[in-house]
């Protein structure tokens, strides 16, 4: 009982394992964006790639609101702007950054680490 | 209003590219500037074209031994029927209305299976090969004379492609048709496509069976014949008396182009200029100063042209370019066909009723309000409500706000393509990760987000 009261809004474990893996993703996307980045800076991302990585940001926005929101006003990539290799790796390193922050702000409290049944 | 170069399917707003067809679009008044290559036929690895060349080969022997065994009236009157084929609009006729052969040329062919000892006793084996003999017989001859022996076969061919794009047929009567077991000429009563401005009917060709020349070709071989001791001699007329006589050059050059069947390919009815070109020709345009200054307005409007028709296409397929006057301005203007093979096509032609889209070129460092007037004025019911400025620089905020004032006011879509957005297309063009055309989309896509709610 003492526990619920010290913890309004305790983060369900899953979310945290849902940044876990957004995190990692993202990071997956950066690293191979990053590489066709530094050859062709300016190309537009191919429609298929673009998806995927709309798809994973969409899930980041989920978790990363009010202060973790990585830029202000962007939710995903426009297909129609054809964004380009540069801007994809920009966006993304946002991202990365307030996914970290977040990790760090909800690090699991030793409290949270005992079990219901302790 | 008058269509620009119009095709069948644009007449009857049919949305389908040249592409994605097995046919070759006609156009209403002008001739495809392609030939059927009866070689293509003979090379084909399906059994249907073989045997529609062997068809055609026993056919034309066929008119030769007539004349042998004495029916040459018979004889000449088919030959010169089977000399034109005005319904599959074929070569470079500017009317679609091509001439038949006269009786004393189709005299000379059938004189030549009575002349050369190998045709009297097997025939000839490519009709092809008559060029090589009778003067006044070119590329347009042997393709008409190949539609006219398997009009048949087009006739069954237009008619299933009819039914599968759509595309309205009438009954009409055809005169004509060879009948192969009969070995006689028919009228038929049968629903075909007809030529709305001529009620004329027309047959569809496969594009498989189109080259510009004859894989087998007068020109290749005089410029590729050599004899040792130089007897061959020079002139045209020279040259086929001498064949007839030496039969055996003409067999040797047939047997070489039989060997090297290999390379004999259908011709496209529009060809991409290559990524290296592509990359070439803007960096020519980069380069070019805006103005008039040592013709750079030209050289930036061929280069322009060069580029757009390979880059849009096949989404677009290129109608024509075209220069118009415009208050004592001359202007150069691409069409393309509008045929909604693309969603932001198929949204413009719903939105603006864009059958053609118009892209007005103009090299100056800034467009000032008179060119997108001049522009605007152009637009019509044909062209529909949507135009594209192509140019150099974004265009200046007033300029802008003009268009967006048009589109305000009378729902009039002039939108600009920059060197910037030129490259994009290039870059794309090389990288295939994206379409050349969503460049085009993009900068729509912007003009709209900028228009008043």
């Amino acid at each position: 009982m003492k526990s619920k009261t010290k913890h309004k809004h305790p983060i369900q474990p899953d979310l945290k394992e849902t940044a876990r893996k957004l995190s990692a993703q993202i990071q997956g996307f950066y690293d191979e964006i990053s590489v066709l980045s530094k050859s062709k800076p300016d190309n537009p991302l191919n429609a298929f790639k673009l998806k995927l990585i709309n798809d994973i940001l969409a899930e980041a926005n989920t978790i990363l609101v009010g202060q973790y929101q990585p830029l202000k006003g962007f939710n995903v990539f426009e297909d129609t702007n054809l964004p380009t290799n540069s801007d994809v790796v920009m966006v993304l390193s946002q991202y990365l950054t307030r996914l970290k922050a977040w990790q760090a702000a909800n690090r699991a409290a030793p409290i949270s680490r005992i079990s219901p049944w302790d | 209003m008058a269509l620009v170069r119009p095709r069948l399917n644009d007449f009857y707003g049919l949305p389908f590219t040249q592409e994605e067809v097995d046919f070759a679009i006609p156009f209403l008044d002008d001739d495809i500037p392609l030939y059927v290559d009866p070689f293509l036929l003979w090379k084909s690895p399906s059994q249907q074209d073989q045997s529609l060349h062997t068809a055609l080969i026993s056919s034309f022997n066929h008119f030769g031994h007539l004349a042998r065994m004495g029916k040459e009236r018979e004889a000449l009157d088919a030959m010169v029927r089977i000399s034109e084929c005005r319904e599959v609009g074929l070569g470079s006729a500017r009317d679609k209305r091509g001439k038949k052969i006269g009786r004393s040329t189709a005299k000379e062919i059938l004189a030549l299976f009575n002349l050369i000892p190998q045709i009297k006793a097997g025939g000839l084996e490519h009709i092809e090969e008559i060029q090589l003999f009778v003067d006044q017989i070119g590329k347009d001859r042997i393709s008409d004379v190949t539609c006219s022996l398997t009009k048949s076969f087009l006739i069954d061919f237009t008619i299933d492609q009819c039914k599968r794009h759509g595309v309205p047929i009438n009954e009409v009567v055809l005169d004509g048709v060879f009948d192969y077991a009969g070995k006689k000429f028919v009228s038929e009563k049968l629903l075909l496509p007809a030529n709305p401005n001529t009620k004329a009917p027309l047959l569809l060709v496969p594009k498989r069976w189109l080259r510009f020349s004859p894989w087998i070709n007068y020109d290749e071989y005089f410029a590729a014949a050599h004899v040792k001791d130089g007897a061959i001699p020079r002139d045209r007329v020279a040259v086929l008396h001498y064949n007839r006589a030496n039969y055996g050059m003409v067999q040797t050059y047939v047997r070489k182009k039989e060997r090297a069947q290999a390379d004999c390919k259908n011709d496209p009815l529009f060809k991409p200029i290559a990524v290296t070109s592509a990359k070439r020709k803007f960096e020519e345009i980069k380069k070019l100063p805006t103005g008039k200054s040592e013709n750079a307005d030209k050289r930036y409007e061929e280069c322009v042209c060069q580029l757009l028709a390979s880059l849009l296409y096949p989404q677009l397929d290129f109608a024509t370019e075209q220069s118009r006057t415009d208050s004592g301005v001359l202007i150069r203007d691409l069409i393309f066909y509008n045929n909604r093979s693309f969603d932001f096509l198929k949204d413009i032609f719903d939105e603006y009723g864009s059958r053609k889209l118009v892209f007005e070129l103009k090299n100056v460092r800034e467009v000032e309000r008179e060119h997108v007037n001049q522009l605007n004025r152009y637009l019509n019911d044909e062209f529909g409500n949507f135009g594209v400025l192509v140019t150099r620089n974004p265009l200046p905020k007033h300029v802008f706000k003009n268009t967006i004032d048009l589109w305000s006011g009378q729902r009039r879509c002039i939108i600009a393509l920059t060197d910037v957005d030129l490259e994009t297309m290039v870059t794309v063009f090389d990288s295939k990760q994206r379409l050349p055309i969503e460049i085009l989309k993009r900068a729509y896509v912007d003009f709209t987000r900028k228009c008043p709610a």
